[in-house]
Parts: C-alpha cells; sequence; structure tokens
C-alpha cells in the first residue's frame, strides 16, 4: 500500500504542487501543502488515492485563503524586531503582480467561475475524465462540457485583457 | 448525417472516450470537413490553454524523495500523541492556577502572603524525543512551571527587569497576572492569540480596569522551546515589549511584533526569525 502510494507520489507531486501553486500563488506554501497532503495520505491510506490527493489539496487550498483574509483583517502592518532582521517578504501575490504578462494569465483564470476553474486546473494537474468528474461530483459526460466552456471562457477572458491593454497603452 | 458536438471533439482530443466512441469519431471526421474544421479548432484552443497555464509556472519544480513524506509523517503521528498527553495535564494545571486566583480574590490576605500556585510539569514532557535530523538543537524539553504571579516576561529574560513588570498588586490591578483556560478564555470572550496545531502550555492575563486585557499566551513548538505571543491594548504592549525584548540576543531568540490600530501583538521564541514569521503565519485570533 505504501509502494502504492510511493509510486503516486513519484508521478503526482509535481503537478499537484502545479495544481496548488495556482491556488496559493506562492511556491514554497504549495510544496509544503502537497508534502502535507501525501503524509495524510499515509495515514488514511485512501481508495482512490490519486482523486483523493487532490480533494484534499483543494481544501487545504481553501483553507489557506480564508486564513489569509483572516490575517489581512486582524493584522495590517508587520514590523520586524529592532534587531534589523530582514523586513518581511512581500506577499506573493504582489510577487505575482509585478510581472504584468502572468498577471493577465491569473485574472483570466479568475473571470472563471469556480466550477470552472476548478476542472481546468484538475484537468491541466493531468487527472483523467472520471477522476475529475469524481472530484467534482461532474458527470463524467459533464466533463467535457464543462472543459470546452473552460478554455474558450479562459482564452477569450484573456484575449480581451491583453487587447484592453494595448488599446489604453496607444490612446 | 449527425455532427459531431464540440465537447465530444474536447472529450476526443483528451483521450477520454473509449476505443470504439474514438473509431466512430474517426470514420465521420474522414468524410466531413465542417466537423474537422471544429475539431482543429478545439485543438488548437486546448493547446492555447495548455501554453497559458504553463506561462503561470512555476517552472521545474524539484522532486524530494518519499523518505521526506515518511519522516514528516512518522515526526507528526509523534506529536500527535504528545499533544494528546500534554493537553490532559495542560487543562489540570489551568485549573489549579484558575483555583490559586480564584481564592486570593475572595479571601482578604495581604498582599504580600497571597497565594501563589507553582506547578512542576509531570514527566510527560520527557517522552517527546525530537529526531536528530530534524536540525533542531538538542536542548532537554523543558515545560515551564506555571506561577501564578509571574509576569509573563519571567522566562524570555531573566535578566532584565522594568518598574512595570516588577509592580506588586498592591500597586493597582494592571499589573496583576493569572492564568486562565482556553475554555474558560473562550467562555468570557477574550481572542486568545495563538499559533495553530501547537499545544497551549498556559495562558494568563493581565485585566486592566479601563481596558481589555493583555494576553500572554505559552506554546510548545516541535522541538520543546517555548513560543510566547503577547496581545493587548497598543500602550501596555508596548511597554511590555520593550522591556522583554533585547536587541541582540546570543540564545538566538527572535521577536516579531504586529500592530493594528491600537492594538498590538509580538511574538518571541528561540527559533529564526523566518521560523518565527512561518508562525506567525498560522496565528489564531480566536
Amino acid at each position: 500500500m505504501t509502494e502504492d502510494l510511493e509510486a503516486l507520489y513519484q508521478s503526482t507531486y509535481t503537478s499537484l504542487v502545479r495544481f496548488l501553486f495556482r491556488k496559493v500563488w506562492d511556491i514554497d506554501r504549495a510544496e509544503d501543502l502537497a508534502q502535507e497532503v501525501f503524509v495524510r495520505a499515509m495515514r488514511h491510506q485512501p481508495e482512490k488515492p490519486r482523486a483523493w490527493v487532490f480533494a484534499v489539496a483543494a481544501n487545504l487550498a481553501r483553507d489557506e485563503a480564508r486564513a489569509a483574509v483572516r490575517r489581512k483583517r486582524h493584522l495590517t502592518l508587520l514590523t520586524s524586531d529592532p534587531a534589523g532582521s530582514p523586513a518581511p517578504e512581500p506577499d506573493a501575490q504582489d510577487l505575482v503582480e509585478h510581472d504584468e504578462r502572468l498577471a493577465s494569465v491569473h485574472r483570466a483564470l479568475d473571470t472563471l467561475t469556480p466550477r470552472d476553474q476548478e476542472v481546468l486546473l484538475l484537468w491541466d494537474a493531468g487527472l483523467s475524465y472520471p477522476e475529475i468528474a469524481l472530484r467534482t461530483g461532474l458527470a463524467v459526460g459533464a466533463v467535457g462540457t464543462t472543459l470546452a466552456r473552460a478554455r474558450k471562457r479562459l482564452i477569450e477572458a484573456h484575449e480581451r485583457m491583453t487587447h484592453d491593454r494595448t488599446d489604453a497603452a496607444h490612446s | 448525417m449527425r455532427h459531431i458536438p464540440e465537447e465530444e471533439l474536447h472529450a476526443y482530443l483528451d483521450q477520454a472516450l473509449s476505443r470504439s466512441q474514438a473509431v466512430e469519431i474517426e470514420s465521420h471526421l474522414a468524410g466531413c470537413d465542417r466537423c474537422r474544421a471544429v475539431r482543429d479548432d478545439a485543438a488548437l484552443l486546448r493547446d492555447r490553454t495548455t501554453a497559458l497555464l504553463t506561462r503561470l509556472g512555476p517552472g521545474t519544480i524539484p522532486l524530494p524523495p518519499f523518505e521526506v513524506i515518511r519522516r514528516r509523517a512518522a515526526v507528526e503521528q509523534r506529536q500527535r500523541r504528545t499533544f494528546l498527553r500534554r493537553a490532559a495535564w495542560a487543562a489540570s494545571i489551568a485549573m489549579a492556577a484558575g483555583l490559586g486566583w480564584a481564592s486570593r480574590r475572595i479571601l482578604p490576605a495581604p498582599a504580600s502572603a497571597a497565594p501563589a500556585v507553582i506547578v512542576t510539569a509531570p514527566p510527560a514532557a520527557g517522552h517527546q524525543k525530537v529526531p536528530a535530523d530534524q536540525h533542531l538543537p538538542a536542548t532537554p524539553v523543558t515545560a515551564p512551571a506555571i506561577a501564578v504571579r509571574h509576569p509573563p516576561t519571567r522566562n524570555i529574560r531573566g535578566t532584565v527587569e522594568s518598574d512595570s513588570l516588577r509592580r506588586e498588586p498592591a500597586a493597582g490591578p494592571a499589573g496583576l497576572w493569572h492564568s486562565v483556560s482556553l475554555a474558560g478564555a473562550a467562555a468570557a470572550g477574550t481572542p486568545i492569540p495563538r499559533v495553530a496545531g501547537l499545544p497551549v502550555l498556559q495562558i494568563q492575563l493581565q485585566e486592566s480596569p479601563e481596558a481589555t486585557p493583555v494576553v500572554a499566551v505559552d506554546q510548545q513548538m516541535a522541538n520543546g522551546q517555548t513560543v510566547r505571543t503577547i496581545e493587548g491594548p497598543a500602550g501596555q504592549v508596548w511597554n511590555l515589549y520593550t522591556a522583554t525584548t533585547v536587541p541582540t540576543d546570543s540564545a538566538g531568540t527572535s521577536t516579531l511584533s504586529l500592530r493594528q490600530g491600537d492594538r498590538m501583538l509580538f511574538m518571541t521564541a528561540r527559533v529564526s526569525p523566518d521560523s518565527l514569521r512561518a508562525m506567525i503565519g498560522k496565528l489564531l485570533m480566536r
């Protein structure tokens, strides 16, 4: 059983990190959460481990996002001690925003409905249609429909944003 | 002749159809220009999506050996067992301390003879062994003794004390600290700032008549050391902060402070500033 999990780890870890990164936008956090997912998988020994690890990853990423919102509400200013240790790193979000090209993809992805986004990211992480169906509760037949729509919307949204920016630059 | 729905072509391109379904589609495509065009559009859409998502990064992701997962799982299992044991006695200590505090308030004893309940940690703490491969300092686990009237700074630094910290109960309620249980604080609606996932060793409150209390929470980290979080009205917390933190500390103590409006919080522990920052990221306020 652990050997199965090890094989799954070898084949899925990087996809899982990529999947998580697109939710938490911080590579260190994504790697940490991905490892946490496999630690939990060792404990739970799920029956369908591939779909399971993505489901748990999605939940962890959601909790993380909620915690981040809570933190922002409570603590607006972060100062380090007067000993002069390095200033806290800027938000991962801010780093991402620096790269305008990347940000436009990020924003285009944000225009999708949560379900379309989820299906698209799961597919991109290498899950099969039945696995995506299991994870999202969609019928297997509906995965293709959702994916076709999600792809179209992502490309359209991205084109719209790139055009808007070009227009703005010319005006 | 029935044309192939677009979504079915997506499924075909994604190789999500059975062999017989795929053969059926291929034979139709061979004789239908219109469906071939739709298929080409779908393929283009699919490739552009992949290209866009790839651009989001991250680039190359290192794959740590599976041993990393195994080790982490083993450490977490040990921590969980220790946590349950510790939680049980921590609750009983908090109660004992709470009783001491209550009796002092009720009995008109002279301030100098106020009963200080001191409980020594049981040997249970010694069970927790930190694996050598964790790169943590190999210090023995020492759970702090709980003293009701301790100012919460005593454990952090014994050499420097300020007047505000040495204030006797007679000097006014602002100098008085008492321990509470997590459940008791929750029932009273007092927010208890703490790091998620770390066992709470003790919670102390400094009441003040004109403002909300200052809260000091001690939690045990995986290496057995204590991390202390202090939160309250900015003025009082600032006084504690300046009185207790040392700019350079040979023992490797880090302190981080946060401020929001008239509230201030600081955390101090014998860890690197980065580890402390990671812990602040896991701070719960309730």
